[in-house]
């Protein structure tokens, strides 16, 4: 996809959500990300927990404020924003959450938890109006009019899970943070849900960042992936280029820790291993996050911390490997 | 290997029925199962949540709750021999840890936080008056070495608490592994884990099973979980074994539509964008009150009339792989159940 014409609908500059945990000690959870995302392509983070990938997500939707950067929605710095213009900002932006069980408010129905936020934006509507809304965003999601006066626990995890994607739906956003929204669900379900936001996505015109941990999921939905290592981004490419090509040590290890569901690959595959586990956040070192577990790691890689490149084609790697 | 088959099953599971009494009537977890575990195999149950894998796994060491669980009547467990299902509690024992260990799913709930490693590794010989004190120190810091943890010595005097999610599931298998078991039941031993930790410890039982020659029974969701380390695998839905075979037998030549589905709704990293998941419309079925025929006959697109009315008996496809479907009669529609991405490869040549 050509971008270099586009204007980003969304701009992430130099963002830091750092934790104080006290005196010393400072939690970097996102320290210095950068990326754009363009209207309509879905661009999937990826990395371990603790990376930073869920704090990415949560700054953009104003759930955290950040410590420093910018965040540019349509031009705007979002951190600035107040009144009619935050109001504004709310509606377009939304957010599917991880955890179907715990991001439903159990004492609410369905109507309730689908009708808030249409309710909000809309004052004035008649509640006529606002079940005809709630029961066409249900049927949107395959949901029927008997869900409607449910409470939360009457459902499954995959019917809870299109209800928050209804919920999402429901003020006519143009960009939405995905955070991990099938890793609570089974295998047969996830396809389901899957496929159906994809589908809204061509239907609304979507712009989605999509946050998992689940690299194969991630491809099947991206348009472009950002693979994050302890708060800083490692690597950015298209998903194609990504998977095909994956250049940072990091992200290769990482694709190749994944246990194919093909037994002739998976038992024959030589697999990188990494040794150790994911450091801790708090106070990293200024150097490459990486360097520690990294099998390349060279004199300079624990001196420096490495700047994003991009190598032509927009595939962008932070490592000192690549000059 | 060779050897292997001649030997008999360490483990038997005939009609095994195990049920739970609850506010909201009986839920038939378990509906007459029946497996083998040979020496030194690892076995792969995998299915959706609430199809009864981990109940089934429970009940092999009878760790549910009795009541308000009970076996169904002809239910039997047969280790070496022995009956499980109508041993007492004082008999379980001896079996429970030393002769088959259990990993649990979550290892940061799993572990007593009040408790030092070592000392939770050397639970297992309370009350054993036969092993010293230093001797029980000296084997649990063997094991803790045997599965990778580097400054045994120290992380034996350490808390949970102080340990990594991959090193507290290492200390899991440790205690799993500490009583020399002959079997080990992994219940999602990796599942809370990031993808390189799952691979370590992928890794690690591979080459506990080489060293120890100990059998394995893996209970996963995660179908690149059982590519990766199982030998045969049992497809469990709605309470029921639905099909059993070969890893190969399973993934090249499934003959359930459920299985076939499982494996074509799944996102893999050699499938392309653009290619669309094939989900299993509806739900699992809801085991108060299980369909009496297939449990699977309102999710499949083959459905036919006598599967919603009898439960399909087990046909042969080969001597290691059988099939619950009615499909599989010699008098049903023949379908096509080769899974999308090996159909691609055979007609690209």
């Amino acid at each position: 996809m050509d971008n270099q014409n586009r204007t980003p609908i969304l701009q992430v500059k130099d963002l830091c959500k750092h934790f104080r945990i006290n005196k010393k000690a400072t939690l970097k959870a996102v320290d210095g990300v950068s990326f754009d995302i363009y209207e309509g392509e879905t661009v999937g983070l990826v990395g371990e927990s603790g990376c930073g990938k869920s704090t990415t997500g949560k700054c953009l939707v104003r759930l955290y404020e950040p410590t420093s950067g910018e965040v540019i929605y349509k031009g705007k710095d979002i951190t600035k924003l107040k009144g009619a213009e935050k109001k504004e900002f709310c509606k377009d932006v939304q957010m599917i959450f991880q955890n179907p069980y715990s991001s439903l408010n159990p004492r609410m129905t369905v109507k309730e938890i689908v009708g808030e936020g249409i309710k909000v934006h809309n004052p004035g509507i008649s509640d006529a109006d606002l079940e005809a809304k709630v029961l066409e965003l249900l049927e949107k999601v395959g949901l029927n009019k008997d869900h409607m006066s449910r409470f939360s626990h009457e459902f499954s995890g995959g019917q809870r899970q299109r209800i928050g994607i209804a919920r999402a739906l429901a003020v006519d956003p143009k960009f939405i943070v995905c955070d991990e929204p099938i890793s609570a669900l089974d295998v047969s379900i996830q396809a389901q849900v899957l496929n159906m936001l994809k589908e809204l996505q061509k239907e609304y015109g979507l712009t989605y960042l999509f946050v998992a941990h689940d690299l194969s999921v991630v491809k099947f939905i991206s348009d472009r992936v950002i693979v994050m290592y302890l708060g800083t981004i490692v690597e950015y490419a298209d998903a194609e280029e990504l998977y095909a090509n994956p250049m940072h040590p990091y992200t290769k290890v990482l694709l190749s820790s994944i246990p194919e569901a093909d037994p002739d690959i998976a038992k024959n595959s030589q697999r990188l291993t990494v040794k150790g586990e994911i450091p801790s956040p708090i106070n990293p070192k200024p150097c490459c996050r990486f360097a520690e577990r990294c099998p390349n790691a060279t004199e300079e890689c624990f001196k420096t911390m490495p700047e994003l490149k991009d190598l032509g084609n927009g595939h962008m790697i932070a490592c000192h490997l690549y000059k | 290997m060779e050897n292997m088959e001649k030997m008999e099953n360490l483990l038997e599971l005939r009609n095994v029925t195990f049920s739970f009494r609850t506010y909201g009537g009986v839920v038939q977890s378990v509906r007459d199962v029946s497996f083998n575990i040979k020496p030194g195999e690892i076995v792969g149950i995998v299915g959706e949540s609430g199809c009864g894998k981990s109940v089934t796994s429970q009940c092999i060491l009878k760790l549910n709750p009795q009541p308000p669980g009970f076996f169904g009547p002809d239910s039997s467990i047969k280790y070496k021999g022995e009956e499980i299902v109508t041993m007492s509690d004082k008999e379980m024992r001896k079996i429970r840890g030393k002769e088959i260990g259990f990993i649990f799913q979550d290892p940061m709930t799993s572990l007593n936080p009040t408790m030092k490693v070592g000392a939770q590794i050397e639970e297992i010989f309370v009350g054993d008056k036969s092993i010293s004190k230093a001797e029980k120190k000296r084997r649990a810091i063997e094991i803790l070495e045997l599965v990778g943890i580097n400054e045994a010595e120290r992380r034996y005097n350490q808390y949970p608490h102080e340990l990594s999610g991959g090193m507290k599931q290492r200390v899991m298998i440790a205690i799993a592994l500490v009583g020399r078991p002959s079997i080990v039941i992994a219940d999602e031993p990796t599942t809370s884990l990031d993808v390189t930790i799952e691979a370590q410890i992928l890794d690690l039982l591979k080459e506990l099973r080489e060293k120890l020659g100990i059998s394995i029974i893996l209970i996963t969701h995660d179908l690149g979980v059982i590519a990766k380390l199982c030998d045969r695998v049992l497809v469990m839905y709605g309470g029921k074994i639905i099909e059993h075979g070969d890893v190969g037998e399973i993934f090249y030549d499934t003959k359930h539509p459920y299985t076939n589905g499982l494996l074509n709704s799944i996102a893999r990293l050699s499938s392309s964008k653009d290619q669309k998941l094939t989900p299993i419309e509806g739900t699992p079925p809801d085991l108060f009150s299980p369909p009496k025929g297939c449990p699977f006959a309102a999710r499949c697109e083959h459905c036919m009339v006598i599967c919603k009315e009898q439960m399909p008996p087990e046909y042969e496809v080969t001597p290691t792989h059988k099939s619950y479907c009615w499909l599989m009669h010699p008098d049903a529609p023949k379908v096509d159940l080769t899974y999308k991405a090996v159909k691609e490869e055979v007609t690209n040549g």
